[in-house]
């Protein structure tokens, strides 16, 4: 059983995603701030690993191609800052300089 | 076939970024270069918006999953994180709250100034505050005012 989980590549990626979903269902019952999707998902995900023990790497092998996409869905932030931008028509010089202290 | 357009072109952005990285020896991630080329190529109109605009919904949209991986990580360093637990939460808090603050006050600085020069813009930029982040929006009136008590 562990060794077909530890071939799939697609285990990783399904609890994570199962584990969001059970997380925003969650968020959507309690509506409580720390009831984050993303916490809870977390927590079901690490509560599984050592209740089953299933190591880190194994979880990892397929989860990496979730976190492959963070880099390209951070660049897709600027979508929604350059809509803002046109949308308050503010001077660029104003935004640039709050935006740079942000980072 | 449009959102793929829409991919290839996201990440080319990104792997430019994962190149500035490497080339450029300043402590930034990628992901901040790969959204100040993509903002900047979006205000010079290199990329219209509609060459991105899907991909990058969708992209941002599942953002929160996206970080459940790493998330998960720190099970695998956690020995190494108990001893400086209580110091990392205490500068998480600090170094939020500041950043925080200080960018709210930059910005109202900025737009105090440029509001005297410019009555016109003066609604627009108190938006700007608010979207800036600060958790105090002030209205010019009052902020004139506390400028004249000190």
């Amino acid at each position: 059983m562990k060794e077909v989980l530890t071939q799939s590549v697609f285990f990783g990626v399904v609890i994570s995603l199962l584990c969001y979903q059970v997380g925003m269902w969650v968020k959507k019952k309690v509506k409580i701030a720390i009831a984050n999707p993303l916490l809870i998902a977390v927590l079901m995900i690490v509560t599984f690993l050592l209740l089953f023990d299933v190591e880190y790497e194994v979880y990892a092998s397929g989860a990496k191609y979730i976190s492959f996409f963070l880099t390209p869905a951070t660049v897709s932030l600027a979508i929604p800052l350059y809509r803002r931008l046109e949308l308050l028509s503010v001077i660029r010089k104003q935004f640039s300089v709050a935006l740079l202290q942000v980072y | 076939m449009k959102f793929m357009k829409q991919l290839s072109v996201i990440l080319t952005i990104s792997f430019i970024a994962e190149l500035m990285e490497y080339l450029i020896p300043l402590p930034v991630a990628a992901s901040i270069y790969g959204l100040i080329l993509m903002l900047i190529g979006l205000i010079t109109g290199i990329i219209p918006l509609e060459k991105v605009e899907g991909a990058a919904d969708f992209l941002v949209e599942i953002l929160p999953v996206l970080f459940i991986p790493p998330t998960v990580g720190i099970m695998a360093s956690v020995d190494a994180l108990k001893e400086m637990l209580i110091p990392l939460c205490v500068i998480s808090v600090i170094s939020t709250v500041l950043i925080m603050g200080v960018t709210g006050r930059v910005a109202q600085g900025i737009l105090r100034k440029s509001n005297g020069q410019d009555n016109s813009t003066q609604k627009d930029t108190e938006v700007s505050v608010q979207a800036a982040g600060s958790q105090e929006p002030m209205s010019p009136t009052s902020a004139a005012d506390k400028e004249a008590a000190v």
